[in-house]
């Protein structure tokens, strides 16, 4: 095996790591713009050849995508278990809202820019994830699960008691548009067309909303390949070792919560212009910042495999865009015929198929769909040229 | 060796209780540069206690650390190891899942800046600052001939080279002054005399201090220029390998009562 003795010098040779190749010579690197390139026309297209009622699916999928990542480097990769998403998701749409609206009788509004609005909503439900840090820097596993949890229920509380923030159960406040350089979003101000597809509201907001899901994405995959994702890992597996090495661990676990938050605000700016419509939850246990919801997302996380950007994406697919797709495809809003109280709507059917999706994962493929991704792209590589001896994947 | 120069690492009459049991109680001792210190003892006699208040896992009762010099006393874990110490774990505590290359670049954690935002936008600095590291990280790899295994997941290693990263992580963090926790512990005898190889090989290359707490008789006396005796909480014989093992107070505490 090891031969015993080590050399104080390196070796002569010089190390091949194989990482960067040719751009073309590597069938890893063939196939990883293969699959970008194949995301970047999902991306795109839709919004040229699909009905607007697609187009919201596909929205909706992208909100529960940005939240899952957030959640994704938090549990999957800190190791911190958190179901307050769906309360941070609150205070980032309503942040949004008070920011960017005007003020109203019995609403506050500050009236900013909606850009400006959109990054304080952010900020702010970042902010709050930090301010959470004393609970999160001493409980672990479940009972850190156990209490966040009770942050659903704090904003379930404020949202219906502080109705000149939240606009109350009853009407809700509407969402501030988003002006992006001049472009709004909601409304067809100035009338655009693309490829002789005029661009309405629905094409707007799928454009906007990819947008936002690259730029999260895009953070999180550099963070995660680098000095803070290193760190996050560190914590997650051995705090001792991690203090050891030079990682403040405090510091750390506090710094993902609020990155985790700040995440979970944007996706509830996404939610609130989704809706086009502020509405806090009369209950807890329905509702879009319920405790259904963070289920919801830790499902997503972890059929995609705990810790993936990719993985949390896919996730979202499941989860969020099942029950619509069904929807649209069955037409009515009932499958199996079958009405009234016992009915299976596309919305209970999609939670038996992601619960029984977590029972295969957990059983067969821990790694989740994030693994079964890894393992193509090793298969791709190894059967396009078999004599090329790639270095072993990274994770 | 040199007596004169200033120890790369000095306890002080360090004490520490707990409860009623005095774990350690008035122990001093210095690690001269250069050394190869070890620090031994028969079960319970406070070692690992010891180990832990220099790594600054637990806080003594009384006492002082001094590194090179600079009183470290109840620093954190996390600081010292910006300030020169390094430590190794006796359960290896790697990311398993995680890439060789990644557990060892994990050791550049404080000599590196840059958080989420400069991360995620792969802001040019951090990326050239990231890529200098990673070549100091590959070289420590070479050095200790785990540099095939960069990019496998540490999980799939055998025991020998997981072992080797985890004294490259400790490596990374570039320090004056190494501490081995039970680096034996678990490996046969062909095993053993290869870390015995590799700490005085590491040692005499890049010139550091290594104080080692070690079960292992045959490594201890194998490699240690010093060795320090503790038994219940106290040093009882500090000296040379063949001092301490002819000392009768050692003989009767450690090795037993008879021959």
């Amino acid at each position: 095996m090891s031969e015993g003795t080590l050399t104080a010098d390196p070796p002569a040779e010089t190390p091949s790591h194989g990482r960067r190749g040719g751009l073309l010579s590597n069938p890893a690197t063939l196939f990883r713009w293969g699959v970008r390139l194949v995301i970047a026309l999902i991306v795109l297209t839709p919004p040229l050849y699909f009905e607007p009622s697609w187009l919201r699916v596909g929205q909706y999928v992208m909100i529960g995508a940005v939240a899952a990542i957030g959640l994704t480097l938090l549990t999957g990769q800190a190791g911190q278990l958190s179901l307050a998403h769906p309360f941070f998701m609150f205070v980032g749409g309503a942040t949004y809202c008070v920011l960017g609206s005007e003020d109203a009788p019995g609403k506050v509004g500050f009236g900013l820019p909606s850009l400006v609005a959109l990054i304080g909503a952010i900020l702010v439900a970042a902010a709050l994830g930090l301010a959470f840090a004393p609970v999160s820097g001493r409980v672990r596993g479940v009972y850190l699960g156990v209490a966040t949890l009770a942050l659903v229920y704090v904003g379930l509380y404020l949202g219906q008691q502080w109705t000149s923030l939240s606009g109350g159960t009853a009407s809700g406040r509407p969402s501030p548009d988003l002006n992006l350089f001049g472009i709004k979003t909601l409304r067809n101000d100035p009338e655009i067309s693309f490829l002789g597809q005029a661009m309405e509201r629905e094409q707007r907001v799928w454009y906007l909303f990819a947008l936002l899901l690259l730029i999260a994405a895009l953070l999180a995959w550099g963070a995660v390949r680098s000095r803070p994702g290193r760190a996050w890992r560190a914590v997650r597996d051995n705090e001792s070792a991690a203090s050891a090495l030079g990682v403040n661990v405090p510091r750390v676990r506090a710094e993902v919560f609020a990155i985790s938050s700040g995440y979970a605000g944007l996706a509830g700016v996404m939610t609130v212009m989704w809706y086009r419509l502020l509405k806090p939850d009369e209950s807890e246990f329905a509702g879009t910042y319920s405790i259904v919801v963070a289920i919801a997302f830790l499902a997503m996380i972890l059929i995609g495999g705990l810790g993936s950007v990719g993985g949390a994406i896919a996730g979202s697919v499941l989860v969020f865009g099942l029950p619509g797709m069904l929807t649209i495809m069955i037409g009515g809003n009932e499958l199996f015929g079958t009405s009234g109280a016992n009915a299976i709507t596309p919305a209970i059917f999609t939670s038996f198929v992601y619960g029984a999706a977590i029972i295969i994962v957990v059983l067969f493929e821990p790694g989740g769909l994030a693994a079964l991704g890894r393992r193509l792209k090793a298969t791709a590589a190894r059967t396009q040229l078999g004599s090329t001896l790639l270095s072993p994947k990274g994770s | 060796m040199s007596p004169a120069a200033t120890p790369a690492l000095q306890v002080d009459d360090l004490a520490l209780s707990f409860g009623g049991v005095k774990a350690l109680d008035k122990v001093s001792f210095g690690v001269a540069p250069g050394n190869i210190h070890a620090l031994i003892g028969p079960n319970g006699a406070g070692k690992s206690t010891c180990f832990n208040v220099i790594c600054g896992v637990y806080r003594a009762d009384r006492g002082a650390v001094r590194l090179g010099g600079n009183d470290v006393t109840g620093m954190h874990p996390h600081q010292l190891a910006g300030k020169g110490l390094g430590r190794s774990f006796q359960n290896l505590a790697l990311s398993m899942h995680s890439t060789v290359l990644d557990n060892v670049m994990l050791a550049r954690h404080c000599r590196t800046r840059g958080g989420f935002m400069a991360a995620g936008a792969r802001w040019p600095s951090m990326m050239s600052e990231q890529a200098k590291h990673t070549a100091r990280a590959v070289e420590i790899c070479e050095f200790l001939g785990i540099e095939r295994l960069l990019h496998a997941p540490v999980g799939g290693l055998s025991y020998g080279d997981a072992k080797r990263v985890d004294i490259a992580r400790a490596l990374a963090t570039e320090p004056e002054v190494l501490l081995l926790d039970e680096p034996a512990a678990g490996m046969n005898a062909g095993e053993t005399a290869e870390v015995a190889e590799l700490i005085k090989v590491v040692r005499d290359a890049l010139e550091i201090s290594i104080l080692l707490v070690e079960h292992d008789m045959t490594l201890v006396m194998g490699v240690a220029d010093r060795i320090t005796v503790l038994d219940f909480g106290k040093v009882v014989a500090d000296g040379t390998p063949a001092e301490v093992r002819n000392d009768p107070e050692v003989i009767r505490a450690y090795l037993g009562e008879q021959e």
